[in-house]
């Protein structure tokens, strides 16, 4: 049997028997209520139509709430980046080289953040631009091909809204049932095994 | 977001629109075929009383099917004592792992003749229990220990059992909600 939370519960309690959940706005409404922080994987590759969604939604102003430069302890960017930003060779930051990446430590918070505002807000690297997309999830097809999974942390308004217009997106696409717990199912049953491409 | 396998995918596909399942009979139809040989961890506490009943349901079935679905039996050392004190050709498919025992069933049970069990009387409280598993314990806030019944539904009579449980405890419970997959949510 399927582990549901406390949350997945009392929303599977209110809304089973309801069908076309997504397009249902009281429905949404409850989770976002009940779903606040929950981090929510979905069966679909980080395509750039995904990116195109969510980067056309998230536009955070350097005062803006200041997650991403306090939820992670490391923060990985390409060389390229890194440069762009000054870290290379900057006494004052710790970091470390790693192939074609640079992993520079955050934790206690990101030294970027001067007066709660990033100070690199033009140069800053895609997992800044991008939060609450958390690093996708290397997920291999039945095929055997490794596709990045999207997975989204419910972190605020925006990114609630983005999972919002990927779950709609999706299910109109490839004709999904959507499940209060945020399940994406093919509407014969059968499970989405596969990573989708939207 | 749970995980789903394959039957319940197909039962929250197909009963998902449906708020009351508990009076649906083709829903309990499919139940008896999508939801076989899964383990349903029941809201009731596991009670000799509650134990009864499927093993009453399903008393039709003389074949013992416990060594083609376990590779291991867990045996307690007072039960492991007792077979050794009533049994008089040994046990010798005792395997030990750090502090468990069990009976290696691998190689099928050294104790079945013609698929029966010819050791009912000394069998261990496992075996002799199936198809009720052993009790899922769960911990309240408060610091209060619940023993779940926990069943395999190898026969459809099992799912039988658990339908009749379910309307007796919940028809007239608006509040409860059951799901496809069998588990129960409460509307607060």
């Amino acid at each position: 049997m399927p582990i549901f939370d406390q949350s997945e519960s009392m929303m599977f309690a209110k809304w089973h028997g309801t069908d076309d959940l997504q397009n249902n706005e009281e429905f949404w409404t409850d989770c976002w209520e009940f779903y606040l922080d929950k981090t929510v994987k979905l069966p679909i590759a980080m395509s750039d139509r995904v990116v195109e969604t969510i980067s056309s939604r998230i536009v955070c102003p350097p005062h803006a709430c200041n997650d991403c430069c306090t939820t992670y302890e490391k923060l990985r960017m390409t060389k390229e980046e890194a440069e762009v930003m000054s870290i290379i060779g900057n006494p004052d930051l710790k970091y470390e080289i790693k192939g074609d990446d640079v992993i520079l430590d955050i934790s206690g918070g990101c030294p970027f953040l001067k007066d709660g505002a990033c100070s690199a807000y033009d140069k800053r690297p895609p997992t800044c631009r991008l939060f609450p997309i958390l690093s996708p999830c290397q997920t291999r097809r039945s095929d055997m091909s490794v596709f990045d999974q999207l997975q989204m942390r419910i972190k605020c308004d925006t990114s609630f809204e983005c999972i919002k217009a990927i779950i709609k997106d999706a299910c109109d696409r490839f004709d999904l049932l959507l499940l209060p717990d945020l399940t994406l199912l093919h509407k014969d049953g059968s499970f989405v095994e596969d990573i989708l491409e939207l | 977001m749970a995980d789903y396998d394959v039957g319940e995918a197909k039962m929250f596909a197909k009963w998902h629109a449906t708020r009351n399942l508990l009076d649906n009979e083709d829903f309990w139809a499919d139940c008896r075929v999508l939801l076989l040989n899964k383990v349903f961890t029941l809201p009731f506490p596991d009670t000799e009383a509650n134990r009864a009943v499927f093993a009453e349901a399903c008393a039709k079935y003389s074949e013992c099917i416990v060594p083609t679905l376990f590779k291991q039996v867990p045996v307690s050392e007072q039960e492991l004592q007792f077979m050794k004190e009533n049994i008089r050709s040994g046990i010798r498919n005792i395997v030990r792992s750090k502090n468990d025992v069990y009976l290696d069933m691998s190689q099928g049970c050294p104790f079945s003749r013609n698929r029966s069990c010819s050791i009912k009387k000394f069998c261990p409280d496992f075996c002799s229990r199936f198809p009720v598993m052993p009790p899922f314990v769960s911990v309240s806030d408060d610091g209060e220990t619940f023993y779940h019944l926990q069943v395999l539904a190898c026969y459809p009579e099992v799912i039988d059992v658990i339908k009749t449980l379910y309307k007796m405890a919940f028809s007239n419970h608006p509040e409860i909600v059951i799901l496809p997959d069998l588990s129960v949510v409460a509307n607060q």
